[in-house]
């Protein structure tokens, strides 16, 4: 009887041992592929699959095949948090990415957090998302405190003193122009005009006209792509241009000179990498000619760092040799490696610290990297 | 009150109790004092190192920000400063922010940085409280913190920071447990020692105690000591039990000899009156008379009669008549003769007489009837044939180890006659000393023998022992106090009837004895005068002192006694002759008389009249 029960128990293991070897590990992530993020989202959806693609062709995951599930969430938080539900009960995955944008990630976090999934943050980087004590959410960007720290620091080497910050009323937006605020006071800036509008309003024209009242010699605008074309286009509407406009997100993608042709000239920007003028570790060159071929256009550094965040996730797998989720998250918290955008390590709450991003600007239209000195292809140039 | 207080404190609980409290104490003073408070110091001196690498740290980073621009020759570029202040001061944050530090910046009452919820109040009187790089405690928004701060003179920033003491709370935890573990260890330490207390030693005392209480013999087992204590308790219980019913039996004996002194004493009196008249007729007939037989039988019976009651006072310690210095060994020989010849040849006898045995004083024909009587006993329990053997020796009785506690020290000349018959058991040699106690079958022993046996070796002052064990035969073990001094031979008794003259005065109460002793001595030739007590007796011989030659004096009579009225007697005539005449005295209150006084004799009552007309004839035919 008791022979029995063996042979019938170790013929279970080895059918469940055969079959979990035989699955592929499913890693699940929803992104805005339609509606406001979907630039972005799609730079990173791109990046994924081309770190799936990797990852297979090198044998997969703990002797498994890699499967992306990749859900469309149409820029809206709340279809992103269902999906991972979803995601998680229904696909069983084994692993998730995070959507684009902090709004969308930080509408996500209670989710897995519930579960215990590890969240690998490859689109989102408001400082927030760190401070409310989640215990799973690790960052790949630079936050975005920081994200025009480099651009503040020209302005005073320039004698560029007073600043007009704008910002769109997301999370994001709202963490960048609050830590550009700080930042900006703490190497003696005046802040003349801190403005805040409504996300996806169409005209920016009479916020531009504010912004020109308050006689600013510089204006900075934090928002997304949306909103840096459009402050550009209601600047030139308006006829004013200050001595630097610069655009947290937006200006970093080719779209936008895309979009704007000249008038995207001199717009300063943040990146958290660039191939051509970036710190290009080891496998970024690989990286940026097989996007090149593959999607036939350059890659952004959404494209870059949603690569960089399943590189970062396999390499903990590795080190883990498991997808314990509890496991996932201690070395995760721990480790300290090299992606294609630059170094990877998180405080203890899970913010990235080790990674800083890169001021770009859009020159005679070519995207400059200008900030850090060590790293510029060219001059910045104040109007 | 005072008397349970004292219990309390003189208790074993309270003696042990209080220095084992005491070490306790010291124990954990010197763990406190050694090892806890350094402990205790470890956890203060981590916190206060953790605050100084913190201090370091911080210091370093504004430190490496000033070098970084004295490298660049940009220190007195303005905007370059303004920058590089900016990067210092967003790297303290961080690292606040990494080591979960609140805290802030000053330079010159402008605030810089904030991290956290640190009010600028607070900050200022850390700042102005304490010195830098020390730490101290800060209680605000209902959290206490550890707090310290810096300066970085370059730049004349103050720079504050605090911890949450919930951060250290781990290391005050382990600070806190190895208190508590050490005194649970200590109470640990105090309960078991009072369980072992309790269990190894006050149950032990406990169990003893309530048993000596309850007059039971303690039977612990257990600790050994205490096993130990507990066995020597219950044998000196036992021994003193047994003690008690020897004592016991002694006071029995000496109650049932009292009373047959006393019937003895009257019989004694009695058979007097018998054996005198008896003699008296059979004088006044001659041998063909056919009243002389039976006057013959009723004077052996009356004889046979005299001599139980003789052995009844001999019992009693009555009578012990005729002293004289002898050697055991004359006696046991004289008794060996009769039983060799008499004895079963079955009885094979054996000696072992020591040749240089120590001599005693005693009456040679009672200690011949003590010895005769025990190897009659020593016959009888061997019917079929077996040993007697009679040993005599010298002993001494010390002491320190006296086989039994009534014995008086001292040295003895000891006899031993041992018989290989069945034995006895314990309860017989209890009682076998009773008078008339007996195992013969009905009307072949009296139940005298022995008891006779015992009251003459007692009013010899000696002991007799008896040691048997059923089937290993019996032992009779007779102690006699050893004499060394000679003293003079008693009175020998005469073997014919004399005769003589002149006049005696006889007193006595008993107005048969006086008549008795008038017939009998009037027969041999004397005149008698009679007095019927001691004032009577003085007063006759006052008138008559001249014609009366002797006296016999009855010691016990009512009005005067014989002891005042011979004091009284001597005072008329120092040399007055006086014989005492006794049924039963005191031996040594006799002796007394006769040396104090003057006395010239004793005569034994019931009167043998040709014993007594010896007497007479030898005092008053002595000048």
């Amino acid at each position: 009887m008791l022979n029995r029960i063996f042979i019938a128990a170790l013929s279970i293991f080895f059918t469940v041992s055969a079959v979990s070897a035989s699955e592929p590990i499913k890693i699940g992530v929803s992104l805005g592929l339609t509606g406001k993020y979907s630039e972005m989202s799609d730079m990173q959806m791109k990046g994924f699959k081309l770190w799936e693609k990797d990852v297979n062709s090198r044998g997969g995951l703990l002797g498994r095949k890699v499967q992306l599930i990749i859900y469309d969430d149409k820029s809206e938080p709340k279809d992103a948090k269902s999906l991972y539900e979803y995601l998680i009960l229904k696909d069983r995955v084994d692993l998730v990415f995070g959507p684009y944008s902090s709004e969308i990630t930080e509408a996500i976090l209670p989710v897995t957090e519930e579960y215990g999934y590890p969240v690998i943050a490859s689109g989102a980087s408001a400082d927030r998302l760190w401070q409310k004590g989640y215990e799973g959410v690790f960052g790949i960007y630079a936050p975005a405190s920081r994200y025009a720290t480099g651009f503040l620091e020209m302005l005073v080497m320039n004698n560029l003193n007073n600043i007009a910050i704008l910002h769109a009323h997301d999370s994001f937006s709202k963490d960048i122009a609050d830590g550009t605020k700080k930042w900006a006071e703490r190497f003696g800036l005046k802040v003349v005009l801190f403005q805040g509008f409504n996300k996806g309003i169409q005209n920016l024209d009479n916020i531009a006209r504010k912004a020109k009242a308050s006689n600013p010699q510089v204006l900075i605008v934090c928002g997304h792509f949306e909103e840096a074309v459009r402050m550009r286009l209601s600047l030139k509407k308006i006829g004013w241009y200050p001595k630097a406009y610069f655009a947290s997100v937006g200006p970093a993608l080719q779209a936008f000179q895309d979009q704007l042709k000249s008038d995207a000239d001199y717009v300063f920007s943040s990146s958290q990498w660039e191939h051509h003028g970036g710190v290009r570790p080891l496998g970024c060159d690989e990286f940026y000619a097989l996007y090149v071929k593959t999607y036939n256009q350059k890659p952004s550094y959404h494209a870059a760092t949603a690569y960089a965040g399943g590189q970062i996730l396999e390499a903990a797998v590795i080190k883990a040799q498991s997808l314990d989720t509890v496991k996932l998250r201690r070395i995760l918290a721990a480790m300290d490696t090299i992606s294609i955008v630059g170094r990877y390590g998180v405080n203890a709450s899970g913010m990235q610290i080790k990674h800083f991003n890169l001021i770009i600007q859009w020159q005679n239209g070519r995207k400059e990297v200008i900030w850090p000195e060590e790293n510029r292809t060219a001059e910045p140039i104040f109007k | 009150m005072k008397e349970y207080r004292h219990r309390i404190i003189n208790s074993l609980v309270f003696h042990i109790l209080m220095p084992l409290s005491a070490i306790v104490l010291i124990a954990g003073l010197a763990l406190y004092l050694f090892v806890l408070s350094y402990i205790s110091d470890f956890a203060g001196k981590h916190i206060e190192n953790s605050f100084l690498d913190i201090s370091n740290d911080i210091y370093n980073i504004c430190d490496k920000s000033l070098n970084e621009l004295l490298k660049k020759r940009l220190i007195s570029d303005d905007k370059a400063v303004r920058v590089q202040k900016g990067v210092t001061i967003g790297m303290i944050e961080d690292f606040m922010n990494e080591k979960a530090l609140k805290g802030s910046i000053f330079e010159k009452n402008r605030e810089l940085l904030k991290v956290g919820d640190i009010p600028a109040a607070v900050s200022v009187q850390i700042e102005k409280t304490s010195k830098e790089y020390t730490v101290s405690s800060r209680e605000y928004g209902g959290n206490k913190y550890y707090a310290s701060h810096i300066q970085f003179e370059p730049w004349n920033w103050h720079i504050i920071f605090l911890k949450d003491e919930a951060a250290y709370s781990a290391l005050q935890q382990s600070v806190r447990k190895a208190y508590r573990i050490t005194f649970a260890i200590l109470i640990s330490a105090i309960v078991l020692s009072l369980f072992i207390l309790d269990r190894y030693i006050r149950n032990p005392i406990r169990r003893i105690i309530t048993s000596l209480k309850e007059g039971k013999e303690p039977e612990y087992k257990g600790v050994y000591e205490f096993e130990f204590l507990s066995n020597s308790l219950r044998d000196i219980m036992r021994q003193r039990q047994e003690m008690e019913t020897r004592l016991f039996q002694a006071q029995k004996l000496e109650a049932i000899g009292t009373l047959a002194g006393g019937v003895a004493h009257d019989f004694n009196n009695m058979l007097q009156a018998i054996i005198g008249y008896t003699s008296l007729l059979k004088m006044k007939i001659s041998k063909d008379d056919p009243t002389y037989d039976p006057l013959d039988v009723i004077e052996q019976s009356a004889n046979r009669a005299a001599g139980l009651t003789r052995q009844l006072l001999g019992f009693a310690r009555k009578g012990k008549y005729v002293v004289c210095r002898m050697n055991i060994n004359e006696i046991a020989n004289d008794v060996l003769k009769i039983i060799k010849e008499t004895f079963n040849r079955a009885i094979e006898i054996k000696t072992l007489l020591s040749s240089d045995l120590c001599l005693i004083d005693g009456d040679k024909s009672q200690i011949e009837h003590v010895l005769l009587n025990i190897c009659l006993n020593a016959r009888d329990a061997m019917p079929a044939g077996g040993t007697l053997y009679i040993e005599t020796s010298n002993g001494e009785i010390k002491e320190e180890d006296k086989p039994y506690p009534y014995m008086k020290a001292g040295k003895y000349a000891v006899i031993k006659i041992t018989d290989t018959g069945p034995g006895m058991d314990k309860e017989t040699q209890k009682r076998i000393f009773e008078p008339f106690f007996t195992t013969k079958e009905v009307g072949k022993g009296t139940g005298m023998g022995l008891a006779m046996a015992y009251g003459i070796v007692k009013n010899h002052d000696g002991f007799i022992t008896v040691d048997s064990e059923p089937g290993k035969g019996s032992t009779f073990t007779i102690y006699f106090p050893a004499k060394e001094e000679e003293i003079a031979q008693g009175v020998e008794k005469p073997k014919e009837l004399h005769r003589g003259t002149g006049t005696i005065l006889v007193v006595d109460d008993e107005e048969s004895i006086r008549s008795l002793a008038k017939d009998a001595l009037q027969g041999l030739g004397y005149k008698i005068l009679e007095a019927s007590d001691g004032q009577e007796a003085l007063d006759l011989y006052k008138s008559k002192k001249d014609e009366i030659g002797l006296i016999i004096l009855d010691l016990i009579m009512p009005r005067m006694g014989g002891s005042e009225a011979l004091e009284k007697l001597k005072e008329i005539n120092p040399d007055v002759k006086i014989l005492i005449s006794t049924g039963y005295g005191v031996r040594e209150q006799v002796e007394k008389m006769i040396d104090y006084t003057g006395a010239a004799g004793v005569i034994q009552k019931p009167y043998n009249i040709i014993e007594m007309a010896g007497i007479i004839k030898k005092v008053l035919s002595s000048e």
